[in-house]
């Protein structure tokens, strides 16, 4: 029987147009899923982390812009990306989760694809395939097995997500989807790269092939390699990305300075309880 | 084509100046085989006939003729040799009507308008009350001579800042309207007029504006004419068309309607095939893409085989209708992916056309950049930087085998360009209007491709884009052209450098010969110290300080053991 889906969005700040292609391209993937009886019904879900005023602004601006059935939740302030979702997924009664990054323009078959692996046995958390840049860590050419699946466009069992508490909130904007894969590769099953399912993910190609960052998300990422080091109780490399970050840039010092705040305070999450070593050392691996 | 002088004197006939024989290969003769091909029973009316030396052919037909006209001398000499005549002024819209009380209620099977067209200030008008009188009569069958304006002499002579009438010929000082074979087809087209027959004639090596003598814009074997006979070729194979001949029936419908102005995209996108063989493995990821592209005033073209057509449409249609309805694919015959491109190229009415390979992939900018360039750098060609990748395909999906391997070079330089690939497709734009002047991609070749990028980027210069908007998928396996393919792919073609150039080429030659003149020396000095080394290694002093060396290298290994 073909899964009841929910497609969860988070905004922040998000221009209306980015919003509108968005919507064109879930649309678009939406009816390729319920055409193909892949999906039962789809409902997108779409909080807006944006200051009170923006978010009005950009609902107003898609109201009736597109088919699908779309439940707009204006949080009134920035709760953090893995937080948001876990608000738009309280009280969900559907079969999937979807999360889909705003920058993000899904292939139409897209969504199709990542539900049909989603619904093999075995198989915890799946992602799309990203263009024009890759996320550059390891996949396993045959199976599609891989460390972790990016929440740029990305399906899991609902039942799941609550079973492993949702997203880490201690996770702002970076590394929650790193460490939902990891607990739910914990609870034995696989985390799978889909590279049938395209998704278009908005960002600019560096000099070095890799994709551009501002100062803010790196910042963010250098914030969520300490947490995952400490959620796994690899303390050494804690204090190594802390040591390295006095030497660092602005925003690797900024990032450190966050943790160590947060460790003063008491507000670190719980280590993991389970052995995430290897998980870590292939977190750091990188395919190319 | 045959080659024919049509002046007067070869003519043989004596009298005006329009007095012409019909000679093999002239366009009376033309025209006269069209009648035999084409045109049902009944009169031929010759409008504008002058004497009218094609009556006597045609009456051999068992055909009547009848002359239009308002030189009294010619109608009078096709009267006294048993013609029917009219003297009437086709610039008049009355005299256009009485056409038809000379011709009565005989049937009209043909009519000529030789060497007439041109001389009528009002084209429009004239082919209104003309396309009138055909109705009238049932659509006989039209014959037209009409000198080709785009000859490439007077391409040449025009650069050479002439412009010089004759008495008659391609440029006779009575012409008021000039027209290329683009225009002819145009107007008559306008008109409801199809054309059902062509007999050019070509006048070459001698026609009638090869002069000043030894001009080397005229001289065929000189660089500036080989140059100018090369671009001329581009847009069409008329270059050397003295008289476009043609048969014409108008069609049974009325005249096409006038199109309906759409707006016009600022870019038209053409996907190419990867190769010839390539089903568009990846295409999707392509159209992802440009579905997510930053503005919307752009379309897609995707040239196809036929038997691809039905499952890129099905493809394409799984898009949102916003994008979807911008993309369209073309079933084309052509066995080649160059041939494919070829004909899509003419049905581009954006002033930008840009390419991208199935399977490349482009940042949502890729569009924005290539217009804004445009922009600040009108008539360039447009180069962004781009990156290789190496992947590989398994079932249609790809993999990507490594990140990019190879960033294109910070800056587009034409002299490596020469040697290696500098512009992939993905990554160039150029103006529309480089295409519409015959710029085409060469089916002959492997280094397809590249000949056209080098040619566009010789002709119109190129404008970078510092930003890195695509990435271009290379195949494992997939051969680049050599650097010899490159060489032989444009071993035929004239090319000629920006300006700046000289220095450079000077420069490296210098460079080049310092190096030559320095090699023997050091070859001398390299020959002496390994005949040296010789002498040593075969020396009874190497021989027996052999075991003083081993000791030596064994100390020196302890020590490094040690740290």
């Amino acid at each position: 029987m073909a899964p009841r889906v929910r497609v969860q969005v988070v905004l922040f700040e998000t221009p209306a147009p980015t919003c509108a292609r968005l919507l064109d391209g879930l649309g678009a993937s939406v009816a390729h899923a319920l055409g193909r009886g892949l999906a039962a019904s789809v409902t997108v879900a779409i909080g807006d982390c944006s200051s009170p005023g923006v978010d009005e602004r950009t609902g107003a601006a898609l109201a009736g812009t597109s088919p699908l059935s779309i439940e707009w939740v204006p949080f009134g302030q920035n709760l953090g990306h893995g937080a948001a979702q876990n608000r738009l997924a309280e009280g969900a009664t559907e079969d999937v989760l979807v999360f889909l990054n705003p920058d993000a323009y899904p292939a139409p078959g897209a969504l199709s694809a990542l539900l049909g692996v989603v619904a093999e046995p075995g198989v915890g958390i799946a992602e799309a395939r990203q263009v024009p840049v890759e996320i550059p860590k390891v996949v396993e050419a045959i199976t599609g097995d891989t460390p972790w699946c990016s929440g740029c466009f990305a399906a899991v069992g609902l039942p799941l997500f609550a079973r492993v508490g949702g997203f880490d909130e201690a996770f702002f904007l970076h590394g929650d989807d790193v460490d939902l894969s990891w607990r739910i590769r914990a609870e034995g099953l696989r985390s799978v790269y889909v590279a049938s399912a395209v998704v278009f993910h908005d960002r600019w190609i560096e000099p070095t092939g890799y994709a551009s960052s501002n100062d803010v998300a790196a910042q963010h990422m250098y914030l969520a390699d300490l947490l995952l080091a400490w959620k796994a109780e690899r303390l050494d490399q804690v204090e190594d990305l802390l040591e390295t970050a006095g030497r660092g840039a602005p925003w690797e010092q900024a990032a450190a300075a966050q943790f160590r705040s947060l460790r003063g305070e008491g507000r670190l999450p719980a280590p993991y309880g389970f052995d995430a070593r290897e998980a870590l050392a292939s977190y750091r691996l990188r395919r190319f | 084509m045959a080659t024919v002088d049509p002046s007067p004197a070869a003519g043989g006939a004596a009298g005006g100046r329009y007095d012409f024989a019909v000679g093999p290969g002239t366009p009376y003769a033309r025209a006269v085989t069209m009648l035999d091909r084409h045109a049902g029973p009944g009169l031929v009316v010759d409008l504008g006939c002058s004497f009218g030396r094609v009556a006597e052919v045609i009456a051999e037909r068992q055909r009547t003729y009848v002359g239009i006209d308002l030189d009294d001398e010619a109608l009078a000499s096709l009267r006294a040799r048993g013609h029917d005549t009219g003297r009437l002024d086709l610039n008049l819209a009355g005299d256009v009507a009485r056409i038809s009380d000379v011709v009565g209620d005989r049937g009209v099977g043909a009519v000529l308008a030789l060497d007439v067209i041109e001389h009528l200030p009002d084209t429009a008008a004239f082919l209104d009350r003309l396309v009138g009188l055909l109705r009238r009569w049932g659509d006989p069958l039209l014959v037209t001579s009409i000198p080709n304006v785009a000859h490439r002499d007077l391409a040449a002579k025009l650069l050479g800042g002439r412009w010089d009438y004759t008495d008659v010929g391609l440029l006779d000082r009575t012409h008021v309207s000039f027209f290329t074979e683009g225009r002819m087809l145009a107007d008559l087209g306008a008109h409801g007029l199809v054309c059902v027959d062509a007999d050019d004639v070509v006048v070459f090596p001698a026609p009638d504006q090869q002069f000043p003598p030894l001009h080397p814009y005229l001289v065929e074997s000189t660089p500036a004419a080989r140059l100018i006979s090369w671009l001329r070729a581009l847009p069409d194979s008329r270059g050397d068309t003295y008289q476009f001949v043609r048969a014409w029936r108008r069609s049974p419908g009325a005249a096409p309607p006038p199109p309906v102005p759409a707006p016009t995209p600022a870019l038209r996108v053409i996907i190419a095939p990867r190769s010839d063989h390539d089903a568009l493995d990846g295409l999707e990821d392509t159209l992802v893409c440009l579905g997510a592209q930053d503005r919307d005033d752009f379309d897609v073209i995707v040239p196809v085989a036929s038997e691809q057509l039905g499952a890129v449409e099905t493809l394409v249609g799984s898009f949102a209708v916003s994008f979807a309805g911008r993309v369209h694919p073309r079933a084309l015959p052509a066995r080649t992916a160059a041939g494919r491109l070829n004909g899509v190229l003419g049905q581009v009415r954006a002033p930008l056309t840009a390419f991208v390979v199935a399977g490349d992939v482009v940042i949502a900018t890729w569009v924005r950049h290539f217009v804004d360039a445009a922009d600040a750098h009108p008539g360039a060609v447009l180069r962004a930087r781009s990156f290789r990748r190496l992947v590989e395909r398994s079932d249609g999906v790809t993999l990507s085998q490594t990140n990019a391997v190879a960033a294109s070079d910070e800056h587009f330089d034409l002299w490596r360009h020469l040697s290696a690939d500098q512009l992939p497709l993905g990554s160039f734009a150029l103006p529309t209007a480089l295409c519409d002047a015959g710029l085409r991609f060469d089916e002959s070749t492997r280094a397809a491709s590249w000949k056209f990028t080098f040619l566009a980027a010789m002709l119109a210069g190129v404008a970078e884009i510092p930003t890195i908007t695509c990435v271009h998928q290379r195949l494992d396996g997939e051969q680049e052209p050599s650097a010899e393919e490159l060489g032989a792919a444009l071993e035929q073609t004239p090319v000629f450098l920006p300006p700046g150039w000289v220095p450079r080429l000077q420069g490296d030659r210098d460079h080049l010969a310092y190096l030559a003149g320095e090699l023997p020396a050091a070859r001398a000095q390299a020959d002496a110290a390994s005949r040296l080394y010789d002498q040593i290694r075969a020396s009874p002093w190497w021989r027996a300080s052999a075991p003083g060396r081993r000791g030596l290298a064994l100390i020196r290994a302890r020590r490094r053991a040690r740290g």
